[in-house]
């Protein structure tokens, strides 16, 4: 009898404990999933202003031909599969590259900067950049407290068995922080 | 961006305002002085009542008491009772008209567009709809010292308020200070709460004020602001969206500068904060003498430093495409409904 309990209680233990590692890493892991989405979403909405400002660029910036070209090619390259995370990375911060640029070219055109086109296109890009930027955070944030659970001792040896690896953050280059339009 | 209201050396709006200051106390001191003199009818009540009942006799043999005694006493009691309430009701007139003469000299030197209310303050049911106490009977609700106005391009209102938690052994002051409401300045859809983190380490209470709502925890970046703050809200993203990195840089400075509890909640577009201060706005102006320098001092820099919330929080900045004043629950939208004193 005592011999049963003592295997029952010795079989028990591991398992809880690995049931309930198991489960807290597909729990975060979907957590980091579901916050990926929302950078998308965020990102999508980004990308949704740069027709508007390829022409905006094109009505009221005509010398400044090499950047609505380049903002244009951007603009069609976002309709394409992306593929894994880094290459995304890479993808906006180019992005994040011409938008600097687009906003430097705005700062040479005092009155391109008061015009009710740009105010709006403006504030737009802001909110889809510091929306991004929360979408950002939040990811970091899910893939931290993920990447924590897979690298304490013990949890990591069954994390590395499960086949669990550690997850890269999300960075971008913040254009709007570089350029100071946004004090954030 | 609007540019930030410079603010006047004290010294300056003291010697500006001298000769006003001068004209109220006048005015306070000579009814102060009528309010003594009105003490005369509860004391003549008093010896009258006295009086009665020193000469009051009852005829022993027709056993019949002493009607002229009993009328005295009858005339003395009212007497006291129509005399303090004459003196009360005229002491409180008097002392809101002063107040609201004091408050409103103050604000205008600030900005003259800014409204003074001394005996209204912000609606219960704006209060509640903050949600900072969701788990506790708000009974009593009551306050003074509202104030409104347009700071830049943003809308607010603050006044001071006592709320009262109603157990079934009593009521309980659940929150009294200073409760400010503002237009936010960029958009947002869900609910956010921010509340002092409740200290007892491991064993500490965590009580999610919008579990009905589905909303959880948010864990923020900010160590400093982690340590001082607790912040819950329907959408994560939504929560980093409105407090960036600055805003939290900026609630981490206000908590530290005033070394008190601040509740902030975030809904329908505007911004609430709740700030268990202890000071009172023109606390003791009645009593005392606005001849004295640093007891306006006090007032005026209290009165800035509310006005001066939407500067700190950073309010003002209007660089997203929410346009001023178009939250669904516009700053004052019920303004029928301001609670009266």
């Amino acid at each position: 009898m005592t011999i049963f309990i003592s295997v029952l209680v010795l079989g028990l233990i591991p398992s809880i404990w690995i049931t309930r590692n198991y489960n807290s890493f597909i729990s975060k892991r979907n957590r980091v999933d579901y916050a990926y989405g929302s950078i998308d979403v965020m990102l999508k909405k980004r990308h949704d202003l740069l027709p508007a400002l390829v022409k905006v660029v094109q009505l009221h910036l005509q010398h400044e031909n090499n950047l609505a070209d380049k903002l244009m090619e951007l603009g069609s390259q976002t309709d394409q599969e992306m593929g894994p995370v880094r290459q995304k990375i890479e993808f906006e911060n180019q992005l994040s590259h011409q938008l600097n640029q687009w906003r430097a070219v705005a700062r040479k055109y005092p009155a391109f900067r008061s015009t009710e086109n740009f105010l709006q296109l403006q504030a737009s890009l802001n909110e889809a950049e510091e929306q991004l930027s929360a979408a950002r955070r939040a990811y970091n944030g899910t893939v931290f407290a993920y990447n924590t659970s897979i690298e304490r001792f013990p949890a990591n040896i069954l994390a590395k068995a499960l086949g669990h690896e550690p997850l890269a953050m999300f960075e971008l280059a913040d254009t709007a922080r570089e350029t100071n339009f946004v004090n954030v | 961006m609007k540019d930030k209201k410079t603010t006047l050396p004290f010294s300056e709006v003291f010697d500006g305002l001298k000769p006003r200051f001068q004209e109220l106390d006048d005015m306070r001191s000579s009814w102060r002085e009528k309010e003594k003199s009105l003490s005369i009818f509860p004391i003549a009540g008093a010896i009258m009542v006295i009086l009665g009942l020193a000469f009051f006799k009852v005829e022993p043999k027709t056993n019949t008491p002493d009607y002229g005694m009993l009328v005295l006493i009858f005339v003395g009691l009212l007497t006291i009772v129509v005399g303090l309430r004459e003196r009360v009701s005229r002491m409180l007139d008097n002392k809101d008209f002063y107040k609201d003469q004091l408050m409103n000299s103050l604000v205008n030197t600030i900005d003259p567009s800014f409204r003074t209310k001394p005996n209204s303050f912000i609606e219960k049911i704006t209060f509640l709809r903050a949600n900072f106490f969701p788990h506790t009977s708000i009974g009593q609700y009551e306050g003074k010292n509202l104030i409104m106005g347009k700071r830049g391009d943003t809308d607010f209102r603050f006044c001071e308020i006592k709320v009262h938690d109603e157990k079934e052994n009593g009521a309980f002051s659940a929150f009294k200070g200073l409760f400010f409401e503002a237009d936010f300045h960029k958009h947002f859809e869900g609910r956010t709460i921010i509340k002092p983190k409740e200290s007892g380490g491991l064993f500490r209470s965590k009580i999610n004020p919008l579990e009905d709502m589905g909303a959880e925890e948010v864990v923020m970046e900010d160590l400093e602001f982690e340590n001082n703050f607790t912040v819950y809200s329907t959408d994560q993203v939504e929560a980093r969206y409105i407090l960036s990195m600055r805003m939290m840089r900026d609630l981490n400075e206000l908590r530290k500068r005033l070394n008190c509890k601040i509740y902030a909640s975030f809904y329908k577009g505007n911004m609430y904060l709740a700030i268990d201060w202890n000071k009172g706005l023109l606390a003791k102006s009645w009593t005392k003498s606005i001849r004295s320098q640093e007891l306006v001092k006090g007032y005026y820099n209290d009165l800035n430093f509310c006005f001066d919330l939407v500067d700190a929080l950073n309010l003002n900045t209007r660089i997203w495409s929410k346009r001023p004043g178009r939250g669904e629950g516009a700053v004052g939208s019920v303004q029928l409904a301001v609670g009266s004193g």
